[in-house]
């Protein structure tokens, strides 16, 4: 069994129902066939690099399977009598695919992105709950600066060397804070 | 081998600066056709394959990069001619 590989471009006006039924219809296909369907990767509206039959958008989507040469060639032959798609493109993956391995490796793939995304959003979660802390923290200083300033200004305001040195021990304050 | 080539340079007053290929330094980088984003760093704007004396990429990389960017062309990931942007 060998391992394949295809991607097409769907009428980006076919609404959602028909592409489903097509995928629908495409499923069955590898099933008849003998063919296991490990994946269906679906990228959505893209906007395509050159146009293809006045159109400059797509709806991608990629079918990862295993199966053999004559199940390519049925697919491939549905493709080019379907108007509905602009463009189709096969690539032979795995000359001798192990599909057990192949849907192992998959589900291993999968739990490593969940597990990426959770720890992205953990992430993201701690970041946003820093950074509020910091500014709070830089929003707390300004003003404790700002009253200093002016209360220090109002009663004796003859100096201005004494001024330029309050707001010099600010700065480094504030420096050292956000360190 | 390095001084024959600073003198070498010196000589024929030609500037070139030894690039590294990038897939070699950084292994965790793999080409795949489906990546545009990376793919578009090897093309010039015009959309050619920009050559191996110029990105300084090695045979290797070189040859799985064109075959890759490619299978991006045929599928419409990047273009044949012009720019991604202006059509």
């Amino acid at each position: 069994m060998k391992r394949y590989e295809t991607i097409f471009i769907a009428d980006p006006e076919l609404p959602d129902k028909e592409r489903s039924s097509l995928t629908e219809r495409l499923n069955e296909l590898i099933l008849q066939k003998e063919g296991i369907l490990l994946k269906i990767d679906d990228w959505g509206q893209k906007r395509l690099a050159y146009e293809i039959n006045k159109k400059q958008r797509g709806h991608y989507i990629r079918l990862d399977y295993c199966g053999t040469g004559s199940l390519v060639d049925e697919m491939e032959r549905l493709f080019r009598i379907d108007d509905k798609i602009l463009k189709f493109m096969t690539i032979l993956l795995d000359k001798n695919a192990d599909v057990e391995a192949a849907k192992e490796e998959l589900a291993r793939e999968e739990a490593e992105r969940a597990k990426y995304l959770k720890e992205k959003a953990e992430a993201n979660l701690e970041f946003s709950s820093t950074s509020k802390e910091i500014s709070e923290s830089r929003a707390a200083q300004a003003e404790d600066a700002s009253q200093g300033k002016e209360s220090k200004d109002i009663p004796d305001s003859p100096a201005a060397a004494t001024k330029s040195k309050k707001a010099s021990v600010t700065k480094e304050e504030t420096s050292e804070k956000e360190q | 081998m390095a001084a024959y080539r600073t003198k070498e340079s010196k000589e024929k007053k030609v500037y070139h600066r030894r690039r590294v290929c990038r897939f070699c330094a950084d292994q965790s980088m793999v080409i795949n056709y489906k990546d545009q984003k990376m793919l578009k760093y090897f093309i010039t704007e015009r959309g050619k394959i920009i050559p191996r004396r110029i990105s300084g990429t090695c045979a290797k990389h070189q040859r799985l990069l064109t075959h890759a960017i490619k299978r991006a062309r045929t599928i419409a990931l990047l273009p044949f001619v012009g720019t991604l942007e202006a059509n």
